[in-house]
């Protein structure tokens, strides 16, 4: 292309794409600065932080709002963050602001017990070839010290 | 169906490690088959019927069981259906008892562990067990027995009020028993006295009683005719008759025919439920398999908290010798249902207190205990009226109406929304009024458990998308991939991984006739009610696994634990083997436990 025509978005891919695959690193450090820029905030808009990120010149990648806001809904997806209305604003049109979310997931012993990552799950029976008697990942599991 | 097939792995070997193989047999094919008669169960299982009529008396009495009337081709039939859940809250009786420890000190825990043993309980039996345990429990002093009854009686009231322990509901129907008043006689005589000898056939009321409705005696002497006309032969009549017994009994002015059982039916004076209250069937204890004594047991009074002049006999504040030593038979039984709404509430306000702050959490406490006198909605100055005299929490009295009201509009406004705003038209403050939203929490706090066991089983990345399908419903892989941030090739990796597990579900939408992929559209979604099964499913699975580890390692070594439990002197090896097998049992116990805790949020909540 020519040196001074700058190619679309849509053909480059945009601010997440280098030379044609997607950059999770990128991405991923960026995720983890807008959620302490968030966490250290009680609230915070998507301008707040898109400013936020432009001044700290850590990117050298042109970044839009639209950028900032794709990357503000993956912590709401990840359920680091919660999205409110504004309560100081009109009730129809008022802004979205941003905080960190105070419900982390429960603790779950399903998932510290060795059955639930036991590839023979399914094949495991009392009577059966693979069974909790002779199982390998119950005995590991029960060898393991009682802090465990 | 996995689901189920796990739930009925755990519950045949709950039951069969409680109360034996003939026991097992009846649950398992109710388990299968649903509400079934005596009869079905007969033909079903191959076993006698006296054998079943006993292990449905000892599932009814541990509330494993219960029965329904069906009208079927006419006629009443009683069915026996299997609550599965109440089975696999046996696994619970360790939390209720440490509770009831908690709250109402040894005697409460005395009461609950006689009460879960036995399952349905006379007054008098209750208290003497559970003083002959915490008399032995006692640490070296022997307490005098007078006290420790008084106390265990102190203790069994305060249970009955909190509303853990409820009087056993009646087996038989009143509309059952017939009005002669020989039969009542007879009737009561053997009901109350606790008689170990069988009522008489022809006197005792009938719970499967076949009713013909709204027809009178001379049709059922015409049908009879009818039926005597074709048959010639007197033998062949005897034989037809044991074949296929008449299932009326007539009632022929006084006179009472009974009805010879044959071996295919079950006797309708000598059901499990007349059994039980007669005192034919005994209580098996955990141990019995086959040999059942016989209790003295009496017939309940119908379902209803002590009031205050039979909690003043049953206290001795009255003086009615003959009144106290009926309500002395009352029978009683456990609760599950309040058990279940404390830990209930207790999440409730837990989930709040992390959600927004510890007063927040004391708001909606305070807002559970005036529910609790029955008001829907709650207002503002009550609430603070509340918080205020609650002397447990003293910052609580510091807090003002302004601060309570902005507390109240916060929690409206969330987006869990524990706390709903009633709008009264007509009233002096409208929108004043406040209330619990009780399905909003346990929602969250189900969607949460689940969210964990994804995030913790398949990484964050899976956990992100599939809460993107959670909130924006049905996506195709190529927006999921946009909205996740995750390249095309892991974004579809993982979404047939959680596929697979049956975590999500996909939609094919064809574009055309021969479903070519090329010409195929496929949508993600998640059912969340499928997850959740499918999640429970899993851990019933779990825990039958570690049960059956725990049994396997205890088997193994049962020569050293015999030798130990013996005090007799043991070698290096089964000394390590006992240490570590309690590590093993201390280990799968409370996991086992925890395990039952996410069962609780995800199925009983």
């Amino acid at each position: 292309m020519v040196y001074d025509v700058e190619p679309s978005r849509e053909i480059t891919g945009g601010a997440w794409y280098n030379e044609q695959d997607l950059d999770e690193d990128f991405i991923e450090v960026l995720h983890d600065q807008c959620y302490l820029f968030i966490s250290n905030k009680s609230f915070a808009s998507a301008e707040e932080v898109y400013h936020f990120i432009k001044e700290s010149r850590v990117f050298e990648a042109d970044l839009r709002l639209e950028d900032i806001q794709t990357v503000l809904n993956t912590l709401i997806f990840d359920g680091l963050v919660e999205d409110i209305r504004d309560p100081r604003g009109p009730a129809f049109s008022a802004k979205v602001l941003y905080k960190r979310a105070r419900l982390d997931l429960p603790p779950n012993e399903f998932t510290h017990s060795p059955c639930s990552i036991c590839p023979v799950f399914e094949s495991c029976a009392p009577n059966g070839v693979v069974n909790p008697v002779v199982c390998p990942y119950l005995t590991a599991w029960n060898a393991l010290p009682p802090q465990y | 169906m996995t689901e189920y097939c796990y739930e009925y792995q755990l519950v045949c070997d709950i039951v069969r490690e409680n109360f034996g193989e003939q026991v097992t047999e009846v649950a398992k094919f109710l388990y299968v088959a649903g509400p079934q008669s005596v009869r079905e169960i007969r033909s079903g299982t191959k076993l006698p019927v006296e054998v079943i009529r006993k292990a449905l008396c000892v599932l009814l009495q541990h509330q494993m069981v219960t029965f329904v009337e069906v009208v079927r081709g006419g006629s009443l039939v009683t069915q026996y259906k299997l609550l599965s859940n109440n089975v696999c809250l046996r696994l619970r009786f360790p939390q209720y008892v440490s509770q009831m420890n908690q709250q109402y000190g040894k005697q409460g825990e005395a009461l609950m562990e006689v009460l879960l043993e036995r399952g349905i309980v006379s007054t008098r039996q209750l208290l003497q067990e559970a003083v002959a345990r915490s008399t032995v429990d006692a640490a070296g002093s022997v307490a005098s027995e007078q006290v420790e009854y008084s106390a265990a009686k102190r203790a069994f009231k305060e249970m009955c009020a909190g509303g853990y322990v409820v009087r056993a509901e009646r087996m038989v129907h009143a509309t059952d028993v017939p009005t002669a008043s020989k039969q009542d006689t007879a009737a009561e005589l053997a009901l109350l006295g606790g008689s170990s000898e069988a009522p008489a056939a022809s006197t005792s009321p009938e719970p499967e009683k076949r009713k013909s409705k709204g027809k009178g005696k001379d049709k059922d002497k015409d049908k009879e005719h009818k039926k005597r006309k074709h048959k010639h032969d007197g033998k062949e009549k005897d034989k037809e008759k044991e074949k296929h017994p008449s299932r009326r009994r007539k009632l022929d002015e006084g006179k009472e025919v009974a009805v010879e059982p044959s071996e295919g039916l079950v006797s309708i004076n000598t059901s499990p439920e007349m059994m039980l209250l007669s005192g034919q069937l005994g209580v098996p204890d955990a141990a019995s398999t086959s040999v059942m004594p016989i209790p003295e047991t009496t017939a309940p009074p119908p379902p209803q908290l002590l009031t205050e002049t039979e909690s003043a006999a049953f206290s001795g504040t009255v003086d009615t010798t003959h009144s106290e030593a009926a309500e002395l038979e009352t029978l009683w039984r456990v609760s599950f249902q309040q058990f279940l709404v404390d830990a209930r509430k207790q999440a409730c306000i837990a989930l709040v207190s992390e959600k927004i702050d510890s007063t927040a959490g004391h708001i909606i406490r305070a807002m559970f205990e005036l529910s609790r006198n029955g008001t829907e909605s709650v207002d503002v100055n009550a609430l603070h009226h509340a918080l205020i005299s609650n002397t447990t929490t003293k910052e609580l009295s510091t807090v003002s109406l302004s601060t309570l009201q902005n507390y109240l509009e916060v929690m409206c406004k969330d987006k869990t929304q524990p706390v709903g705003r009633r709008y009264v038209p007509g009233s002096r403050d409208p929108g004043n009024l406040f209330s619990l939203n009780l399905n909003n929490m346990v929602s969250v706090l189900k969607q949460k458990m689940v969210e964990s066991v994804i995030h913790d089983k398949f990484g964050p990345r899976s956990f992100r998308i599939f809460r993107i399908l959670v909130l924006k419903k049905v996506l195709e892989s190529k927006q999921i991939c946009e909205f996740a941030m995750i390249s095309p090739t892991e974004t579809r990796e993982r979404l047939y991984q959680l596929h697979s597990a049956k975590y999500i579900h996909m939609q094919e939408v064809p574009k055309s006739a021969d479903h070519a992929p090329a010409r195929t559209m496929y949508f993600w979604t998640v059912r969340y009610d499928e997850t959740r099964r499918v999640v429970c499913g899993e851990v019933y699975k779990a825990i039958s696994n570690l049960r059956a580890r725990l049994a396997a390692e205890l088997a193994r070594a049962s020569e050293a634990i015999i030798k130990y439990t013996s005090q007799c002197p043991l070698s290096e090896l089964e000394r390590e083997q006992i240490e570590q097998l309690q590590i093993t049992q201390e280990r799968i116990e409370a996991s086992v436990i925890h395990m039952d805790d996410m069962l609780m949020r995800l199925r009983d909540f």
